[in-house]
């Protein structure tokens, strides 16, 4: 988006008339809000009824004799049921809806047509098509251009960035350009306050070690890279174990196996730029458990020692020999929740007495994140890509931080991690020491969702009584909105036998869980009437925040057992009134299920055009040299077998992502890979577009080698994704294409699952070779297919 | 306060040259009274109204009734707020564009605005309604209407006399150009639906695709 050219000069407007368009504005905010409500309603309806129209077309229309629409079976003579000019279905009598004199659509297309018009979508599209960059309303084009008149001293050079942000939010812009800068950057992170957006660096180094590491990272760079070498000694040798260790897997796998391996060598020789490629792995803690694990289960007791003797940079090497070593069927095995193989399941029972169930209960949303934990790697990924060991990693980390939420900055946590460390690697694994290292000093907890996802967890035996007063407020000239935590009454005595409360609140901006989002109160010792006056503070534009439901869950912070949860309160806040300046009391409630209104969510739209080129079109096409392909590992996967037909998968453009950054923003970028496809040789990214809710790729994926019949058997996965430099990215969305028949190659798979718009896309594709064809589709708002697809590879 | 409880949100947008008579207009159309003082408008103001539109015309969609919320914005007619209005032009989607019985310059001004809107609004050719406002003050008229007609048939638009005053056509301007509008966003979907949900160059065609391609050639 061109915001640059979009800052209008008003610097002639009085005083008075700058207040008084401000008035303007935000009575037109007050309606947009309400108009955007509306929307969100009108566009989860559209979701559903396309959901519904899923089923139905994997019949295809001509040879059935059924309507698509209702099942109803169509007779041979009457009733014979018709074509829908929309969508080319056959549908009965009933299921039309007549637009025109003789003219009709089936009962689906008409209502997305209807719902099209009720959305004003016609209107944006159509302005699309003539301001190819001008999705920003005027409206807020002008609230800009004014409100950037304001602090005149302040000058902001970023042109989207908001005016009234803090100024630490500038302090860190100048860094996120500039990769070489992260570690200044992170040296200037600890002074903000906690929660803000850790976006230093583009490739930065230990993502996750949001603790005071700096003098840890400062050694790893260098350090790093002799570990390396050590590292891929361990490697090499069990990856080729791995293998042995490797249940069934699809063919593709033992090629991944193999070009990780060699990938591995020619790291180990770099020098500092490795320090980067593992950086990942630096996660502390997670890196460390899964190394654990890792020892568990296949008895590297090698490894161990190691991890004793070395500093805390190490786990990381640790955590790569340990995926290697792990073999595909215990990581998938973990993740999914339902069906454990013995010797993991073993694995876990022992060493974690009694909480082996909320690991596994969280395990979906730990593979969600870990993807974009691969991405961050980049490179080192793109070579091993052995995803399933690294979610597996993930799943521990987040295990981790759910222990974290139990072991809150207590002074112990501020441990010398290097102390830690060799602890943990001692004979005492018990998981609650493993959180230890990854404990932040400031309880910023990396991803702690707890309070999101752990039910059962204490919430069980979890008293909750009392209220909680608070004062909501959304400032327009800073843009934020602050949520004054006043006080707690009559809170729930936590710790029974020792009569004591020491509570805290913690909020969370839902539907966002991640740490981004994570406020913290301090903690009040021994009351169960806490006065707090804090305020939690979310930079977000106002229309943002209707999407938005506030959550707020006190907690008692127990300074060597577990926190325990004193109860909730969840705030819609696309119907509250800000204009209400009361304080406002809640009731805590207990535990509340969100999972449910989390999975089926309006996550915007992406606009896709997809074309096959069949082999035989293929073969004019001029091969492109082998000198200029081998500089990409991808391309190069062309050259090695140039016929075979062709997938161009044009990413166009995404509407109403979810905007993840303070601002209401996200840099967002798709993915898209070809399942079945284990080592992901097939994947393909989009370039990054920077700050935008609404970004334009314009960007084509192509697929090679593919012959009609594969078309059948194989589902292209676009996900769409915020960039994150310091944290994993965060996942926005994504679509499935397929011909959604629920098995491929004759095997029985959860992944080819397109439904309605994804299913007639490809199926569209399939029947015009040669032709582009193009769609917008619903952002799912899950990636749960994924468990189902690498358990099955 | 305002409620969700409508089933279209159609923005409309007044323009024309300072003086015309926006404001009184769309204070005639939103609360059916007559101010006549001028105070002149800083910049940008919106008005709103409900109304209930009857998709009464034939060949449209089948004889219901949608609930409409209005906003209307009136925009400052003044030269020195020009960059701020034309800002407000892209996110319209049908134009009252204005100008003054008694001055023959604010007529004139109309190509100008004119070949603003064609600049800035959502597509090339909006919809819009001319509307010559004043026409309770015959005996000040300088602009006559066949002038004015020629003029709004030449851009292929209607054309109006109204008066805030005696409230004369200007509901009337008003349902013409959301007529205009619910028709146009039938067209709209209809154009995009076939190709949106399968592409690929399909026969049946419909008319109204047709219709719908010559009016949104944007």
């Amino acid at each position: 988006m061109s915001k640059n050219a979009e800052i209008l000069n008003l610097s002639y407007l009085l005083e008075q008339e700058r207040e008084a368009i401000l008035t303007v504005l935000k009575r037109d905010e007050n309606l947009k809000k309400i108009e955007d409500k509306r929307v969100r309603k009108l566009k989860n309806e559209l979701l559903e009824i396309k959901k519904k129209g899923a089923k139905i077309s994997r019949m295809r229309q001509n040879n059935s004799k059924i309507c698509v629409r209702c099942q109803k079976k169509l007779g041979l003579i009457f009733d014979r049921g018709d074509l829908c000019q929309a969508c080319q279905f056959r549908v009965c009598k009933t299921c039309r809806v007549v637009t025109k004199e003789g003219v009709w659509k089936c009962n689906v297309c008409a209502k997305i047509a209807q719902i099209r018009i009720a959305t004003g979508d016609w209107f944006f599209e159509e302005r699309a098509r003539r301001f190819k960059n001008a999705t920003v309303l005027g409206t807020e084009v002008v609230r800009k251009s004014i409100m950037r008149k304001v602090p005149a001293s302040t000058r902001i050079e970023e042109e989207s960035e908001q005016i009234g942000n803090n100024k630490k939010e500038n302090a860190s812009v100048p860094a996120i350009s500039e990769t070489a800068q992260a570690a200044d950057g992170n040296a200037k992170r600890p002074d903000k306050r906690i929660g803000k957006l850790p976006r230093t660096g583009e490739d930065a180094i230990s993502i996750h070690s949001n603790h005071d590491t700096q003098s840890l990272r400062s050694v790893t760079s260098i350090p790093r890279s002799e570990r390396r070498s050590k590292v891929d000694i361990h490697s090499l040798p069990e990856a080729s174990q791995a293998d042995f260790l490797q249940t069934v897997r699809d063919n593709g796998d033992g090629i991944s196996q193999a070009s990780f391996k060699m990938d591995s060598r020619p790291e180990s020789k770099r020098s500092s730029p490795v320090s980067i490629i593992g950086s990942v792995h630096s996660v502390g803690a997670g890196s460390i458990s899964s190394a654990q694990s890792g020892i568990r289960t296949n008895g590297y007791k090698t490894s161990t020692t190691v991890a004793v003797h070395q500093t805390s940079p190490t786990p990381s090497k640790l955590s790569l020999s340990s995926n290697y070593s792990r073999s595909g069927s215990i990581a998938s095995g973990v993740r999914a929740s339902s069906s454990i193989p013995e010797d993991i399941a073993k694995g876990n029972r022992r060493k974690n007495s009694g909480t082996p169930s909320l690991a596994l209960s969280r395990v979906s949303v730990a593979s969600d994140r870990s993807r974009s934990e691969v991405d961050l790697s980049g490179h080192y990924a793109e070579g091993k890509e052995d995803t399933q060991s690294i979610r597996r990693m993930f799943f521990l980390q987040e295990y981790l931080d759910e222990n974290e939420e139990d072991f809150p900055a207590t002074n112990a946590r501020k441990t010398d991690t290097l102390s830690a460390y060799s602890m943990n690697s001692q004979a005492d694994r018990k998981w609650t020491h493993l959180s230890v290292p990854d404990a932040d000093a400031d309880t910023t907890s990396l991803n702690s969702m707890t309070s999101v996802y752990s039910e059962g967890w204490d919430f069980d035996n979890a008293k909750v009584s009392g209220e909680l007063v608070l004062n909501l407020t959304y400032s327009y000239k800073t843009g934020a909105l602050n949520v004054l935590v006043k006080s707690c009454r009559n809170l729930a005595t936590a710790d029974e036998k020792k009569n004591r409360t020491d509570p805290y609140v913690k909020s969370y901006l839902l539907p966002d869980k991640s740490r981004q989002s994570k406020r913290k109160t301090k903690i009040k010792t021994n009351t169960t009437n806490p006065e707090f006056n804090e305020v939690l503070k979310y930079v977000i534009s106002h229309t943002q925040l209707e999407t938005r439901t506030l959550q707020l869950s006190v907690w008692h912070n127990d300074r060597f057992g577990r926190n325990s949860f004193l109860g909730e309160v969840n705030v819609p806040l696309d119907t509250w009134n800000f204009e209400n300046q009361e304080d406002e009391t809640f009731t805590l409630q207990a535990k509340m299920d969100m999972t449910s209104d989390v999975i089926l969510q309006y996550k915007g739209e992406i606009t896709v055009g997809l074309r096959y080129i069949p082999p035989e079109k293929n073969l004019t096409l001029p091969l492109e040299p082998v000198s200029i392909a081998k500089k990409s590992f991808r391309k190069s996967k062309k050259i090695q077998m140039p016929t075979g037909g062709i997938v161009e998968v044009l990413i166009k453009e995404a509407k109403n992502l979810t905007a993840v950054k303070s601002g209401g923003n996200s840099d967002t970028f798709v993915k898209g890979y070809l399942l079945p496809d284990n080592n992901k040789s097939t994947k393909h990214k989009t370039p990054i577009i920077k700050k935008s809710v609404n970004p334009q790729w314009n960007h084509t994926f192509s697929f090679t080698s593919l012959e009609p019949s594969d078309l059948q058997n194989i589902s292209l996965d676009l996900t769409v994704w915020d960039k994150e430099s310091l944290t994993r990215n965060v996942f926005l969305g994504g679509v499935c294409l397929n011909c959604g028949s629920g098995t491929s190659y004759g095997n029985e798979v959860g992944w080819m699952d397109a439904q309605g718009e994804e299913q007639y896309l490809w199926q569209k594709m399939m029947d015009n070779p040669g032709t582009s064809v193009e769609g917008t589709l619903m952002l799912r708002s899950t990636k749960a297919r994924h468990k189902k697809a690498s358990q099955k590879s | 306060m305002t409620d969700g409880d409508y089933d279209y949100l159609i923005k409309l947008l007044a323009l024309g040259d300072s003086g015309v008579g926006k404001t009184t207009f769309l204070y005639r159309y939103t609360d059916n009274k007559f101010n006549p003082k001028f105070i002149t408008t800083v910049g940008i103001d919106f008005r709103e109204k409900r109304v209930v539109y009857n998709n009464a015309s034939p060949g449209s969609t089948h004889g219901k009734s949608f609930k409409v919320h209005l906003q209307l914005w009136d925009t400052a007619g003044q030269e020195r707020f020009r960059s701020l209005t034309t800002a407000f032009f892209r996110d319209a989607m049908g134009f009252l564009l204005m100008f003054d019985l008694t001055s023959q310059q604010s007529f004139l001004n109309v190509r100008n605005w004119m070949s603003q809107l064609q600049a800035n609004a959502y597509c090339e050719n909006p919809d819009i309604v001319l509307i010559g406002n004043k026409a309770d003050l015959s005996d000040q008229r300088e602009v006559n209407e066949r002038q004015a007609k020629e003029l709004a048939d030449k851009y292929g638009i209607p054309y109006f006399e109204t008066s805030a005053a005696t409230g004369q056509n200007v509901e009337k301007s008003v349902e013409t150009l959301l007529d205009l509008i619910m028709k146009r966003m039938e067209q709209c979907v209809d154009k995009t639906q076939v190709p949106d949900a399968v592409n690929g160059g399909n026969s049946g065609k419909l008319e109204d695709t047709k219709a719908g391609e010559r009016k949104c050639a944007c």
